[in-house]
């Protein structure tokens, strides 16, 4: 069964006027979906870490044209959380994300990760933090649809 | 039904910040002052840029109808979906809160808007004021709605929809004058 918990959408304009608000929207969603009464009890640290890094790679991120908007939204199902975040990207980029969020064992996931990291440069850097999600929670998926890029997270207690 | 009150269609049209917390999640008081704070605190970037006392009274005033609004919509409603959105329309900063709640409910706030919608708000206040002092506090009396307009200077507006059924839908609109306060 799928219930969503939370969800929440932003202009892109106002929300890029400030990295704080990825935090903050991350604590927000963390706190009102730990509260809520379903079976699934994921710390929220854990669950504001995940928010927050979708967030700020989306903060960094080259929209198409800052008059679109952002969805953000929480789902329960089962004994698992989907974390879902979509915004418009351009071709470009969109191309770039699914390649490198194709579908990976959690090992692979982690050299992934850990050859990034060796890296310095910047557009290695600004990929560290969907690697590190994918390292760290599992399979994030990607997909395209006119024009906007979703991804999902799962999280499992 | 028609609008009560200072309603703005227009105002509830591709919003800058807009929050549901959804369907059987939604009983939960301290979310009334989390959402509060948040939404003052995305606002204050904006406000920021308007000016420094804008952003003070901006801040307050989103930090009160926010609170003042999910609160009525956690208290008077059916555990059932709530909305928030917040958004500038031309220089009006306008709080919209969306929820369900049991119509025979929903009805008892409706005579307690129109009374709103119809009177002196400033009268209002006093003669709500006197009321919970002689009688003790009174839940649904408006005092929060009537506060937003005489504190805040805010102009408020509902929408009412399905009273005839089981429930219904509360649409409530509070818009704060930007230029007025410079």
């Amino acid at each position: 069964m799928s219930r969503p918990i939370i969800s929440g959408r932003y202009a892109l304009g106002p929300f890029r006027d400030a990295f704080g608000h990825c935090g903050a929207t991350a604590d927000l969603f963390a706190q009102v979906t730990a509260n809520a009464q379903g079976s699934v009890k994921l710390p929220v640290d854990l669950l504001a870490a995940a928010v927050n890094e979708l967030l700020e790679w989306s903060f960094a991120c080259p929209a198409v044209t800052d008059n679109g908007h952002l969805l953000l939204e929480v789902i329960e199902e089962g004994q698992r959380l989907r974390l879902l975040l979509s915004l418009p990207v351009d071709a470009e980029l969109a191309a770039e994300t699914t390649r490198r969020l194709q579908p990976v064992s959690a090992e692979q996931a982690r050299d992934a990760l850990l050859a990034l990291v060796e890296h310095d440069r910047a557009d290695a850097q600004r990929w560290l933090g969907l690697h590190w999600l994918q390292a760290e929670f599992g399979p994030l998926h990607a997909g395209v649809e006119d024009g906007r890029l979703t991804l999902q997270l799962e999280l499992q207690p | 039904m028609s609008a009560i009150g200072d309603w703005n269609e227009q105002a509830c049209v591709d919003p800058m910040l807009s929050i549901a917390i959804h369907e059987g999640w939604s009983r939960r008081w301290s979310h009334a002052g989390r959402l509060a704070d948040y939404v003052a605190t995305y606002f204050a970037t904006y406000l920021r840029d308007v000016g420094a006392r804008m952003q003070a009274e901006g801040g307050a005033f989103l930090a009160y109808a926010v609170n003042e609004l999910v609160e009525n919509a956690v208290k008077f409603g059916h555990g059932g979906q709530i909305e928030i959105s917040a958004n500038v329309v031309g220089d009006e900063l306008v709080l919209h809160v969306a929820s369900g709640a049991p119509s025979d409910t929903a009805s008892r706030y409706l005579r307690v808007v129109e009374e709103i919608a119809a009177g002196d708000p400033l009268l209002l206040f006093m003669e709500r004021v006197e009321r919970n002092a002689s009688e003790g506090p009174s839940s649904g009396s408006g005092l929060g709605l009537l506060t937003m307009m005489t504190d805040y200077g805010a102009r408020l507006g509902w929408r009412f929809e399905g009273l005839d059924e089981e429930f219904c839908r509360v649409q409530t609109m509070a818009r704060w004058p930007l230029a007025d306060s410079t």
